[in-house]
């Protein structure tokens, strides 16, 4: 085992974390300052996480910001964590959802400094669980993140519900997530075991085991265990997304106010990040034959939540289901297994995060000032608070997807390679499948408007008192939240370059045969920032956009070398000509 | 050619200025100046960008047309918007004939609609948040008909559909408002969903075919990338041409009102009547026509497709006129028109005279907008009544209205010489003649031209209707109770009422007609001109034809518009004008006097047919009904018995097991924190075992 890489990401990871154990050690006194000072802590994160993301080199697949150094070595146990494109995004996302979950928090509740100590303590699992490289660290980020979650309910749950009601929330909350999670963890121990067959060294480092995927060695003697263990994956994360059945957890969780912004931004992606971290890589002889029951049920997800949305009173409820059939979307484009539907549902996750947390941050001001999520119970808003109107305007345009949003580009992208799959009828699929997932589009209307209506239009409830439009704070708080939505409606393409060379090599790792699946490494962060930016056995794509990898021989024997559709890297330019000198010098030896 | 791209950015540009200023600084300007000035201050920031904007668009117009015939077609690119591996979707925006022609009518067009606007909306207090809306129309109208690709076209589509929402549902305080926009949003998602799909099988088209390999850019849904493609790829598919070409047309049926999804644009007229000109007859309705003219293509390879559309639109033309006899709201019996009218469009676009539905359309902004900013006109002085039964004898009070309707009358009847009469002669004669659109080997296209020809007699019979009963005989508001005191101009009412108070002002017995301001009979004199010569000057030596399709079509070269084959040697000249003669002599007959005043109040000459057709002949109220509240209905079964089966019924493992671990600690009365520990505890054994196990069989191995 080797240790490697700056410590800059585990910084970031364990900056909140060390927050929350300062708030909590704090005197009672100080317990005002609980709010500005976890505020603080969750910014500098951010800035931390942006730092990533302007030193992150596009263009290749590898993980960067590597570190790896053994935690129980005897056990093949490390603690490695490392971002690709897709997971920055997610961390970098994590991170400034962080920053609006503090910010909504109301200072005023009890325990200030242990409710804020729990946000940031999420805040870390989160960003673990999308950094983490080895499976023991993942899955245990991923089942520690359940606890602060729970904690918040059961603390803090909606105001007037019973505590007897909160309780039996958050129990739900943790139990149902545990026990989705469980089998997993079994899955895990197998594949180290497999992994220790193949390679005759136990490892639970993700990119040992996905190595010996690529070259057929983790299943060649035990077949009969993939499919089992890729349901076993594949349930604890359609668990955490939700994908329907399993979504009865979220509605009671969403109930729940205060807490619901943090966990419809980021927490659900868990779930469906999971899912294109492991499910996808690493099962590739029986992916093909899970696809259509996995496809059913994104889309049984959009329109059973789309139908069910619209039959809700509260609008926590009705978010709840929106985002079971959101969640369907991004299910749905993964499983397509093709190039726009994967990069449509990468994009569809991040942009779920956003809208997920503006809504709930819009509606967490509502709830603070009228202390009811029940629809009927509101009216007329639009003439009392038309700022507050005119955010969740735009936020409702981006639940229901409309071009100019971020929530068109990921539903667009995600049904087009559905609906190209099952055109084609690649892995068995119906045509009707993507046909009624679309119809989706028009479901997000019926709920959405709806909402919006009850809410904003019509009378106000008799003798109710009228409510103040959104203080100054909270105005920038939800404006920035909105304004994001569209900035990355209009400008997707930084995500979208950084995501796509990585997404694309992880769809390869799933739908190519034995060795020509791309293979995952650490690229140094110390080289790659230098000259050498591309180093051989990074991923270029071709002018037929095939993807190759940078120093393999193409069929004419000529090398592989030029990335010819990124020309906006200019890194990538420079490094190329370095490469092709290497290869040329090197010869043949060139292709390690 | 540069300037070309220029003008582009100003084009596109002035409109976005205009909507940003009035979204940001509108509120503050119009406190800090004062109502009057404020508003005139806005509304020449409203309508400045719009006719800058067209005076752009007259240049590029210019330029186009001082270059040759093949090389009027300019693409200018901007900055990348989708951008993954598989697919890139630039900002790039095609400036051509079709799409030259529409940037004129929408920024022409548009700018008389928001002078006249000014005038009409002078007494609201949203005046900021209407004109930006109005100027948001512009924008998203613009980037529909000037995108270079099929989802810059859906964000044009989708943009302007959310202005009609945002518009229609204006005046929000009235409930049934707001329930109208959210019927237009919803029924508009529909075809939305037709043209998506559509899209996405272009994708699937294209690229699994060799062809596709030819796309080195990655723009699958680029014009010049895939027109050419799918002239070549739907040549050998006829099947696949008559997919795409349905799925499309879904998506033209749902933003062009055709049967049936037809539903909403009646309900659509809530919106304040400047909006009903120009989104809902001028320019957004007529978006599903430019959209088959963009992909002609296709339906030039499909007659199937083709003849479902010659049926539909000749189904929607008749029936929708039908429906205009029974409607007493001034403002209803044009939205019905207006769904007829495009139903003629979708004839001709059938018949493959792709350029007559774009004429039509043309024409039919004209004497559209002309009728609709002239109801408004009448119901302005009316104290916003709608009801055309109080109207009656107004020629006397409004000469300039009456005068520039009695042009839009005439030209929508298809009074020889009148711009109406050019296009609906093309269209009925291209659908007389051509044998392009054909189910099951029928060319249904003639059968479509005869329903045509007899929906022309109707056209010129109910709006003889409408203008006879607006502007002839006695008045009749002079029997309606005299108020106790007259609130016309709603300051009595308070701030807050104002906005909510296009309709039912209360008219009274004692009022007094006035003409409009300038602002607001100028554009009506303007639009009075074009609707009169118009036709004639595009008519004119084929300038349109030639102007549009240089090149002939693709597949069907040029398609004749002249029939030469009529039964009995008749004439469609001659047939035409005698339809007209015959409806606007059965409207004179009738309606000369206005509405006899006893008999008269539902006009019980012919009561039962008039009723029937106010219901729509029963079809809006089954559909909706079965739409809404039965959608309604089933979502609230499914949230109530299925999902709750699923929560608390054995439905879901999970959620069984959650509960059941629930309960049982319950059970224990542990209390939280050692709850957790327990379950803490309990997955850290589990995980050591599964290790040390796993630690012990890899020793052995």
């Amino acid at each position: 085992m080797i240790e490697s890489g700056s410590k800059i990401l585990s910084a970031i990871i364990w900056f909140p974390f060390i927050g929350a154990l300062i708030l909590m050690l704090l005197p009672k006194t100080v317990a005002k300052f609980a709010k500005p000072m976890a505020l603080g802590v969750s910014l500098v994160t951010l800035l931390g996480a942006f730092q990533l993301v302007q030193t992150f080199k596009a263009g290749t697949f590898h993980f960067q910001f590597g570190e790896r150094f053994d935690w129980m070595p005897a056990l093949g146990i490390s603690y490695s964590v490392g971002l690709d494109g897709m997971s920055l995004w997610m961390f970098a996302l994590t991170a400034l959802l962080g920053v609006f979950a503090v910010l909504v928090g109301d200072s005023k509740v009890e325990r200030p400094a242990s409710f804020f100590a729990l946000i940031l303590a999420l805040e870390t699992t989160m960003l673990g669980v999308f950094a983490a490289l080895d499976l023991v660290l993942f899955y245990t980020f991923f089942e520690l993140s359940l606890a602060p979650v729970a904690l918040l309910i059961l603390g803090w749950g909606s105001q007037g519900s019973e505590v007897e009601a909160r309780k039996k929330a958050s129990i739900r909350y943790f139990a149902a997530l545990f026990a989705g999670s469980i089998l997993m963890l079994v899955g895990i121990v197998l594949l180290s075991q497999l992994q220790l067959q193949a390679s005759g060294k136990l490892s639970f480092h993700l990119l040992d085991i996905q190595a010996s995927v690529a070259n057929g060695t983790l299943w060649a003697k035990a077949m009969g265990l993939q499919a089992p263990i890729f349901w076993a994956f594949a349930l604890a994360f359609l668990v955490k997304s939700p994908g329907v059945p399993f979504h009865s957890w979220l509605t009671s969780t969403y109930r729940h106010a205060p807490i619901a912004a943090l966990v419809g931004g980021v927490v659900i992606k868990l779930g469906t990040y999971g899912l294109f971290r492991f499910c996808l890589p690493l099962f590739p002889d029986v992916i093909g034959t899970a696809v259509p029951t996995l496809m059913l049920i994104g889309a049984v997800g959009i329109i059973y939540g789309g139908i069910v949305a619209a039959g809700q009173q509260g609008a926590n409820k009705l978010m709840a289901f929106a985002t079971v059939s959101h969640v369907g979307f991004v299910v749905v484009g993964l499983f397509s297994l093709t190039s726009n539907g994967v990069a449509g549902a990468a994009f569809q996750q991040f942009n779920l995060g956003l809208v997920g947390a503006a809504t709930f941050v819009l509606l967490s001001f509502l709830y603070q000032r009228k202390g009811t999520q029940d629809l009927s119970s509101f009216g007329a808003l639009k003439r009392q608070m038309p700022y507050f109107a005119t955010l969740f305007l735009l936020v409702m345009l981006a639940n229901v997807g409309l071009p100019g949003t971020s929530g068109f580009v990921g539903e667009f992208l995600a049904l087009m390679g559905a609906f190209q799959a099952s055109v084609e009828g690649i892995n068995g699929l119906q045509v009707g499948v993507a046909a009624i997932a679309g119809f989706g589009v028009v479901l997000s209307a019926v709920y959405m408007l709806y909402m919006f209506q009850k809410l904003f239009y019509g009378k106000a409830e008799e003798g109710s008192e009228p409510i103040k439009d959104l203080t100054a704070g909270e105005l920038v708080t939800g404006g920035i939240l909105v304004g994001l939505l569209i900035v990355f409606g209009i400008a997707p393409g930084r995500v979208q370059r950084d995501m796509d060379v990585s997404l694309q090599a992880t769809r390869l790792m799933a739908i190519n045969a034995v060795n020509e699946r791309p293979i995952w490494a650490e690229l140094d962060h110390e080289i790659t920032s230098g000259e050498n930016a591309l180093a051989p056995g990074s991923l270029v794509i071709l002018e037929d956009r095939a993807i190759a990898t940078v120093g393999a021989r193409q069929v004419d024997g000529s090398l592989i070398s030029a990335p010819k559709l990124h020309p906006t890297q200019k890194d990538l330019e420079r490094a190329v000509e370095q490469n092709e000198l290497q290869a040329t010098s090197e010869g043949a030896d060139s292709t390690q | 050619m540069e300037n070309l791209e220029l003008l582009v950015w100003a084009i596109l540009g002035l409109p976005i200025l205009g909507f940003l200023f009035q979204s940001f600084f509108g509120g503050s300007i119009l406190r800090r100046l004062g109502d009057k000035a404020g508003k005139r201050v806005l509304g020449i920031f409203a309508v400045g960008p719009i006719v800058l904007s067209f005076v752009a668009g007259v240049m590029a117009m210019q330029a186009m047309v001082n270059t040759p015939a093949p090389q009027r077609s300019v693409v200018v690119t901007g900055p990348t918007w989708i951008d993954t591996l598989g697919i890139k979707v630039p900002f790039e925006f095609l400036l051509d004939p079709l799409s030259m022609t529409m940037v004129l009518i929408i920024t022409g067009i548009g700018a008389l609609i928001h002078l006249y606007a000014t005038g009409y909306m002078a007494e609201d207090k949203d005046y900021p948040r209407f004109f930006s809306y109005l100027n948001l129309f512009v924008v998203a109208m613009l980037v529909l008909v000037l995108g270079n690709n099929l989802p810059l076209l859906f964000v044009g589509w989708e943009g302007v559909g959310l202005c009609s929402y945002l518009l229609i549902g204006f005046w929000y305080h009235d409930l049934e408002n707001a329930k109208a926009a959210n019927k237009a949003f919803i029924v508009n998602r529909i075809g939305d969903w037709g043209l998506t799909l559509g899209m996405f099988l272009i994708v699937v088209a294209t690229m699994t075919t060799d062809f596709g390999k030819n796309i080195v850019d990655g723009r699958l849904l680029s014009y010049d990338n895939i027109l050419p493609m799918l002239e070549i790829v739907l040549k050998n598919n006829p099947g696949l041409a008559t997919a795409i070409g349905l799925l499309l047309f879904v998506g033209a049926c749902g933003k062009s009102a055709q049967f049936p999804l037809y539903l909403w644009l009646p309900d659509a007229m809530a919106g304040p009547t400047p909006v009903s000109a120009l989104i809902h007859a001028a320019t957004m309705v007529t978006s599903g026509v430019v959209l088959l003219n963009r992909m002609h293509v296709v339906f030039e390879m499909s007659p199937i497709a083709s003849g479902i559309i010659v049926i539909v639109g000749a189904f929607t033309a008749v029936f929708a006129a039908l429906i205009a006899f029974g409607q007493t709201d001034i403002k209803k019996v044009l939205a019905y028109s207006t769904v007829s009218q495009l139903g003629f469009m979708f004839i001709a676009c059938g018949a493959g005279a792709y350029w007559a539905g774009m004429f039509h359309v043309t024409t039919h902004a004209f004497f559209k907008a002309l009728l609709f900013l002239g109801a408004g006109a009448v119901i302005h002085a009316m104290s916003h009544e709608q009801d055309m039964r109080h109207y009656g004898g107004l020629y006397k009070y409004l000469p300039i209205t009456f005068g520039t309707m009695f042009i839009g009358w005439l030209a929508i009847s298809g009074v020889p010489g009148l711009s109406g009469f050019f296009s609906k002669e093309a269209i009925l004669g291209a659908a007389l003649e051509n044998k392009h659109a054909l189910l099951s080997g029928y060319n249904v296209s003639v059968l479509a031209g005869w329903i045509g020809l007899f929906t022309a007699l109707l056209t010129a019979f109910y709006m003889t209707r409408m203008t006879l009963m607006t502007f002839m005989g006695k008045p009749r508001w002079t029997d309606l109770p005299v108020a106790h005191h007259a609130h016309h101009d709603g300051d009595e009412h308070g701030h807050d009422e104002h906005s909510d108070d296009d309709h039912h002002h209360g008219l009274t017995g004692d009022h007094k007609p006035r003409e409009v301001p300038f602002s607001m009979w100028f554009p009506l004199v303007v639009l009075a001109i074009l609707s009169a010569g118009g036709g004639y000057l595009m008519h004119h030596h084929d300038v349109f034809y030639k102007w549009l399709y240089p090149n002939d079509l693709p597949i069907l070269g040029k398609v004749e518009v002249h029939p030469h084959h009529l039964p009995f040697g008749l004439n469609l000249m001659a047939l035409s004008i005698t339809a007209t003669v015959l409806g606007i002599g059965a409207g004179l007959a009738i309606y000369l006097k206005g509405l006899p005043a006893k008999e008269g109040w539902d006009e019980s000459k012919w009561s039962k047919f008039r009723l029937a057709a106010a219901k729509q002949f029963g079809f809006d109220g089954g559909v909706v009904t079965a739409a809404v509240d039965g959608g309604g209905e089933f979502a609230r079964g499914v949230a109530s018995s299925l999902e709750r089966g699923l929560v608390e019924g054995a439905g879901s493992v999970v959620t069984s097991v959650a509960d059941g671990m629930g309960e049982g600690i319950r059970k224990v009365q542990t209390g939280y924190v050692r709850f957790y520990a327990l379950v803490m505890v309990v997955g850290t054994l589990a995980l050591s075992a599964y290790l040390i196990w796993g630690t012990l069989n890899g020793g052995k191995s």
